[in-house]
C-alpha cells in the first residue's frame, strides 16, 4: 500500500474501509527481528534449550561464589567421600569437593566455547568476506588456504597440536585450546559467508553503493554483513557447541586442561582412572552430563535460531 | 445450444488454513459450475483464492488447510460420481491424474528433476490402466508428439533441464492427457511463459479441447487469454466469485468495480488515449477480513451500505450474476468532492490518540512506505 | 568423468604437500626427545652409541632436511618404521585400518539404515510431537561426548552384563592360542566385543544423518514436483519415497561420499575408550610415547582420506543429480 492513498481525498466511504483495513494489518507489520525472535519463542524445544542454557550459565556462575570455597582447598582426610551432606557430589582423591569443581570447571569449559565460537567468526567471517568481496587472485588465494586448513583431519590434528602445546602454563591453557579449535574450524564459515556475499554483490542495491561511492569496507560492513549475519549467529552457536565437545574430549585425553584445573573434561579424564571409574563415579558421571546438557542445550538454540531466521519457514 | 452436461458442481466451498493468527479464509463460499467441453476462466489477482479452488478440487490442499464442513464438490465423471470435498483419499486418487488433471504454473519445478520426462508421463499411465510397458511408451511418445514436439522419440528420455519451458509445459500437458481426463484443470499454464510461447500454449490447448472433449478449468489473472480460450468466466476476489458471465457478455457488459478495473488495467481493453489505470492497493489480508465488502477499500464507487456486510447475489439476464451492492436495487449515492477525505483524517477522526502512534510504527514496517508521509501530519497537499 | 577425477587428483597435490609440512613441522614441535622415545624410556646406552643412532635416524639433520629424506622415502614407498610396535609403519596401518572400518562401517549402515525411516518421518509430520522427539534425541546423539557415551555404558552394560566385554576386540586367550571352533567363533568373538562402541557410533551416525535427511526432505517435500506426483494419483507412499526423497537423496548421497574415506581413519578418541585396536588409537598411543613416524604417517593417512572424501563427494554428486556433469 502507498502511502499516496493516505493523504489523497477520496471517496470517503472507501477512506473508512482502508482506515479500518490499515488497523487490522498494523498488527502484523514488524521488523525482521521481530518476526524471528516471535518464531523463536513459539518453538518450544528452542525455548526449552534457551531456558537449560540460561539456567547452567548462572549456576556455573553463582555456585561456585556461594559455596565460597577456595579453587586450592582441599582436604586429604575427606578424599574420595560419597556425596553426602556436607559434600552434595562427594569428593575427589585429594579431598576437594567435587560440587564445587563440577561448576568451577563448567566456566572454563563454556569460556573455551564462546572464544572458541568468536574467533572463528572472526576468522571465518574475515577471510570469508575479504574472498567474497575482493574476488580474483586475493579469493583465489584465501580459498586455496582454506582447501589446506579444512583438508587438515579435525580431530587427529587438533591431539596432535594440543600434543605440542603440554609446555603452556595451566592458566593460559584455556586460551591456547580456544585458539587451537578457532584456528582448525573456521573454514566451514569462510565458505559460507563467501558464497553468501558472492550471491549478494551481485544484487542490484550493491550496485547502487557502487554509484554512490560507498568505500570498499563500509561497503562490506554496512551492507553487506547484516544480510550474512543470521548466518553468522547460527553458525557461532554451533560451533560454540562443538568447541565444547572438542574442549571436553582433548582434556580427557589429558592434552587440554590438566589437573588439578578443572574443566568438564579434565573431569571425566579423572574417569580413565580404573579405581575412580568404578568405585568414584561422583568424580566423573556429572561432568559428562553437565556437558551433554550444555552442548545439548546450545544445539537446541542454534536450530531454534536457524527456524527463526529462515524466512520460508512459517509461524 | 445442446444440452449442457454438468461434469462439477460446487457448492459454498470453503478452504480455511488454520493459522496460529487464526483462520485464514482463502476460499470462503464459492459456488460454480463446469459443463462437458467447456473451459470456464476464473480470473483474479494472485492471492485470491483461484489455485485454492482448483487444488482443494483435486484434495491437494494440505495441512493447515482444510475444505470446511459443508463444502460440495459434486463430480460427475464416467466411471466415477464422487463428492471431491469428502470423498476418501482412496476414491479421490482415483480420479487424479485419470478423470481430472492439472498442469501448473511453473513447468520448470512441475516436473519431477531426477526422472525423464517419459518415466512421469508412463507412470501416469501405468497407475490408471493396466497396460504393458512397451505399450507404455509407445502411447507416451504418441502423447508427445500430439503435444506438437518434435522428434518425441528422443525427447521421452531427455530429463526436464534438458527442455525449455515451452517445452516442458507441452510435457505437463501429454501427461495430464495421457489418460483422457474429462476435467483439466490448468493453473496459470501460460504466467511462466514467453508470449510467442503462450500463443502456442493456448492455441494448442484449445485444439486439444475440441478434438479430446475435455473440460477445462483455466486458472489466470490474464484477461487476454481469457479472451482467447474462456466459454464462460468467474471473477475471484478474496476468496469468493464476485462476478460470473458468459464471456462475450462479461466483456461488453462488465458490472463489478472490480472486474471493470481489470479491464481498465488491460492495455489491450483500455480507451485509446486514456491514461492506463491500475486498481489501488492489495487482496486483503484473508485472516483479518473486513465485516463490510470485501473489496470496498480499493473501490472508488464505494458507498455506506458497502461498509456494512457482505454484497447479495445479483442475478442478471443470461445468467450472469454480480456481487454487489451498486446493483441491488438501492439509490447509490453521487459523492462530491465534498464527500471526499482522506484515509489520515479518518484514522485521526476514528481513534485521535493512537493515529500518530499508528504512523509512527510503520517507518518499520517492511511494506515500503515512504519516510516523509510517515511523519504523522497526513496533511492534504 | 575420469578426466575430472585425474585432474582433481592433480590439483591436490600441491594442497596435500602443504599438509605434509605443517604434519610434519607439528610432530617434530612435539615436546619430549625422540631418542629416547626410540631407544626406551630408561634404556641406559653409551653416549657413542646414542650419537650413532641420532645419525641413522637422521635426527642430527634440521626439520626441513629431515622433512625432504622422508618425504624422498614416503615417494618410494617406506613410511618408516614404529618404534612402540617394531613393525614397519605401511604394515601397521595395514592392519589397524580394516579394524577401524570394521567398527565404523557397521555403525554407518546401522546408522543409516535407522537414520532414513526416521528422518523421512520427521520431514512428513514436520513440528509434529513425534518430530520434536526425534529432533530432541537426534540433538543428543549429536551433543553427547562419545567417549562419554562410551563410558557410561561400560559402566551400567558391562559392568553387570558378563557375556558384553568392555573393551578389546578379541577375547585375549582365543586370540593369542587361536580359536577352537574355528572362524565362526572367531565372528561371534568379534562381534560380541563390537556391541557397546558400536551403540555409542551408531547414535552418532544416526543423529546425524537423521537430521540430514530431515532437512533434505523438508526442502523437497512442498516442491512443485511433489504436488505434481499427488496430482498423478499416485500413493502418498510413492510420492514421499520414490518422488520425494529421490530428490533429498542428492545431498545424502554427497554426505556419503564425504564420509566413505573416514571409515578408514576411525573413530580417534572412542577407540582409546574401548581399547579398540584401530587407527584412533594407535595415533593416540603414537603420541603419548612419541613414536613419531606413527604419528606422522597416520596424520598423513587422515588428510589423504580427507581429500579423497571430497572428491568423492563431488563424483556422487554428479552421478545421482543427471542436472550435474562433470567435465575435465
Amino acid at each position: 500500500m502507498t502511502d499516496e492513498k493516505v493523504s489523497r481525498p477520496m471517496n470517503k466511504y472507501q477512506a473508512e474501509a482502508i482506515a479500518a483495513k490499515r488497523a487490522d494489518e498494523k498488527i502484523d507489520a514488524v521488523g525482521p527481528w521481530m518476526i524471528a525472535w516471535r518464531k523463536f519463542k513459539a518453538n518450544r524445544v528452542a525455548m526449552a534449550g534457551l531456558i537449560i542454557f540460561l539456567l547452567i550459565i548462572l549456576s556455573v556462575i553463582f555456585v561456585p561464589i556461594i559455596m565460597g570455597i577456595d579453587i586450592n582447598e582441599y582436604d586429604i582426610s575427606q578424599m574420595n567421600q560419597a556425596p553426602s551432606a556436607a559434600h552434595l557430589l562427594g569428593t575427589d582423591a585429594q579431598g576437594r569437593d567435587c560440587m564445587f569443581r563440577l561448576f568451577y570447571g563448567g566456566r572454563i569449559s563454556i569460556m573455551v566455547g564462546v572464544l572458541a565460537a568468536v574467533l572463528t567468526v572472526i576468522f571465518g567471517c574475515l577471510i570469508g568476506g575479504v574472498a567474497g568481496y575482493y574476488g580474483g587472485w586475493v579469493d583465489n588465494l584465501l580459498m586455496r588456504f582454506s582447501e589446506i586448513v579444512y583438508s587438515l583431519p579435525f580431530t587427529p590434528m587438533i591431539i596432535a597440536v594440543a600434543a605440542t602445546m603440554l609446555w603452556v602454563p595451566q592458566q593460559q591453557k584455556m586460551y591456547t585450546v580456544a585458539m587451537l579449535i578457532g584456528i582448525l574450524s573456521w573454514p566451514g564459515l569462510a565458505r559460507l559467508v563467501r558464497g553468501q556475499i558472492l550471491t549478494l554483490r551481485e544484487q542490484e542495491f550493491m550496485q547502487a553503493c557502487e554509484a554512490l561511492g560507498f568505500s570498499d569496507s563500509s561497503k562490506i560492513i554496512k551492507h553487506l554483513m547484516p544480510n550474512v549475519i543470521s548466518l553468522v549467529i547460527v553458525n557461532a552457536t554451533l560451533q560454540m557447541a562443538g568447541a565444547i565437545l572438542t574442549e571436553a574430549g582433548l582434556s580427557y585425553l589429558g592434552m587440554g586442561i590438566q589437573p588439578p584445573q578443572p574443566s568438564w573434561g579434565s573431569l571425566m579424564n579423572l574417569g580413565r582412572n580404573a579405581q575412580v571409574f568404578q568405585n568414584y563415579p561422583w568424580e566423573w558421571v556429572p561432568a559428562g552430563i553437565m556437558c551433554l546438557l550444555t552442548v545439548v542445550s546450545i544445539n537446541l538454540i542454534g536450530e531454534g535460531l536457524r527456524d527463526a531466521f529462515d524466512p520460508k519457514e512459517i509461524q | 445450444m445442446s444440452k449442457r452436461e454438468t461434469i462439477l458442481d460446487v457448492e459454498n466451498l470453503r478452504v480455511y488454513f488454520h493459522t496460529k493468527k487464526g483462520d485464514s479464509k482463502a476460499v470462503d463460499g464459492n459456488h460454480f459450475r463446469m459443463y462437458e467441453k467447456e473451459t470456464l476462466a476464473i480470473v483474479g489477482e494472485s492471492g485470491c483464492g483461484k489455485s485454492v479452488t482448483a487444488m482443494s478440487i483435486l484434495g491437494l490442499v494440505s495441512e493447515p488447510g482444510e475444505i470446511m464442513p459443508g463444502s460440495k464438490i459434486l463430480y460427475t465423471g464416467n466411471d466415477y460420481n464422487l463428492d471431491l470435498a469428502t470423498a476418501s483419499i482412496d476414491d479421490k486418487r482415483k480420479v487424479r491424474g485419470n478423470e481430472i488433471s492439472m498442469i501448473f504454473q511453473e513447468p520448470m519445478t512441475a516436473l519431477n528433476p531426477v526422472f525423464t520426462v517419459g518415466d512421469q508421463i508412463e507412470e501416469n499411465i501405468r497407475i490408471h490402466e493396466d497396460v504393458s510397458s512397451e505399450e507404455c511408451r509407445k502411447r507416451a511418445i504418441e502423447l508427445l508428439g500430439k503435444v506438437g514436439i518434435s522428434r518425441p522419440e528422443q525427447v521421452i528420455d531427455n530429463y526436464p533441464f534438458q527442455l525449455s519451458g515451452g517445452m516442458c509445459q507441452r510435457v505437463m500437458i501429454a501427461m495430464a492427457l495421457s489418460c483422457n481426463p474429462k476435467l483439466l484443470i490448468a493453473d496459470e499454464p501460460t504466467t511462466a511463459l514467453d508470449v510467442t510461447i503462450q500463443a502456442q500454449i493456448l492455441k494448442l490447448m484449445n485444439e486439444l479441447k475440441d478434438e479430446t472433449g475435455t473440460s477445462i478449468m483455466l486458472i489466470t489473472h490474464d484477461l487476454g487469454v481469457v479472451a482467447q480460450v474462456a466459454d464462460w468466466v468467474n471473477v475471484m476476489y478474496a476468496g469468493k466469485v464476485v462476478e460470473s458471465a458468459d464471456v462475450r457478455e462479461l466483456f461488453t457488459n462488465p458490472k463489478h468495480p472490480y472486474t471493470l478495473g481489470l479491464m481498465a488495467s488491460m492495455p489491450s481493453l483500455a480507451q485509446n488515449g486514456a491514461r492506463l489505470n491500475v486498481i489501488e492497493g492489495t487482496v486483503p489480508n484473508p485472516v483479518y477480513l473486513p465485516e463490510g465488502c470485501y473489496f470496498a477499500d480499493r473501490c472508488t464507487k464505494c458507498q455506506a451500505r458497502c461498509l456494512k456486510g457482505q454484497p447479495p447475489v445479483i442475478e442478471m439476464p443470461n445468467g450472469h450474476t454480480v456481487s454487489c451492492f451498486l446493483y441491488d436495487g438501492n439509490e447509490n449515492e453521487e459523492l462530491d468532492e465534498a464527500d471526499r477525505r482522506t484515509v489520515a483524517e479518518v484514522l485521526a477522526m476514528l481513534n485521535k490518540d493512537s493515529a500518530d502512534e499508528a504512523f509512527d510504527d510503520e517507518k518499520t514496517v517492511i511494506i515500503d512506505i515512504d519516510k516523509d508521509q510517515t511523519d504523522g501530519s497526513g496533511g492534504d497537499r | 568423468m575420469f578426466k575430472y577425477i585425474v585432474k582433481r587428483l592433480l590439483t591436490s597435490i600441491p594442497v596435500l604437500l602443504i599438509i605434509t609440512m605443517v604434519i610434519f613441522g607439528v610432530v617434530k614441535a612435539m615436546p619430549g626427545d625422540e631418542l629416547t622415545a626410540y631407544l626406551g624410556p630408561g634404556t641406559k646406552v653409551t653416549q657413542e652409541i646414542k650419537e650413532e643412532t641420532r645419525a641413522k635416524l637422521g635426527l642430527d639433520k634440521s626439520v626441513p632436511e629431515q622433512y625432504v629424506r622422508w618425504m624422498g622415502r614416503l615417494l618410494s614407498g617406506d613410511l618408516g618404521t614404529s618404534f612402540t610396535l617394531k613393525k614397519p609403519v605401511g604394515e601397521v596401518i595395514g592392519t589397524y585400518v580394516w579394524n577401524s572400518f570394521l567398527l565404523n562401517i557397521v555403525a554407518m549402515l546401522l546408522g543409516l539404515a535407522l537414520a532414513i525411516p526416521v528422518g523421512i518421518r520427521q520431514a512428513v509430520k514436520k513440528g509434529s510431537a513425534e518430530d520434536n522427539f526425534w529432533t530432541v534425541f537426534s540433538l543428543l546423539g549429536i551433543s553427547v561426548p562419545t567417549f562419554f557415551f562410551g563410558m557410561l555404558l561400560i559402566y551400567f552394560v558391562g559392568m553387570n552384563v558378563s557375556w558384553i566385554p568392555i573393551s578389546g576386540m578379541r577375547d585375549s586367550m582365543m586370540a593369542s592360542f587361536g580359536y577352537p571352533g574355528g572362524i565362526m567363533q572367531e565372528i561371534g568373538d568379534v562381534a560380541v566385543h563390537m556391541i557397546l562402541p558400536v551403540i555409542v557410533l551408531t547414535f552418532s551416525e544416526f543423529a546425524t544423518f537423521s537430521r540430514y535427511v530431515r532437512n533434505s526432505m523438508v526442502e523437497v517435500i512442498n516442491q512443485d514436483y511433489v504436488r505434481t506426483a499427488r496430482a498423478k494419483g499416485l500413493k502418498e507412499k510413492t510420492v514421499i519415497y520414490k518422488h520425494a526423497f529421490k530428490n533429498a537423496q542428492i545431498p545424502l548421497v554427497t554426505l556419503l561420499g564425504m564420509y566413505i574415506p573416514s571409515l578408514f581413519s576411525g573413530a580417534t578418541i572412542l577407540e582409546s575408550v574401548f581399547v579398540w585396536p584401530g587407527i584412533g588409537k594407535v595415533l593416540i598411543d603414537s603420541i603419548n610415547q612419541r613414536d613419531t613416524s606413527l604419528t606422522t604417517a597416520c596424520l598423513v593417512f587422515s588428510a589423504v582420506l580427507m581429500i579423497l572424501g571430497n572428491l568423492l563427494s563431488d563424483v556422487c554428486y554428479s552421478l545421482v543429480d543427471p542436472r550435474v556433469k562433470v567435465d575435465g
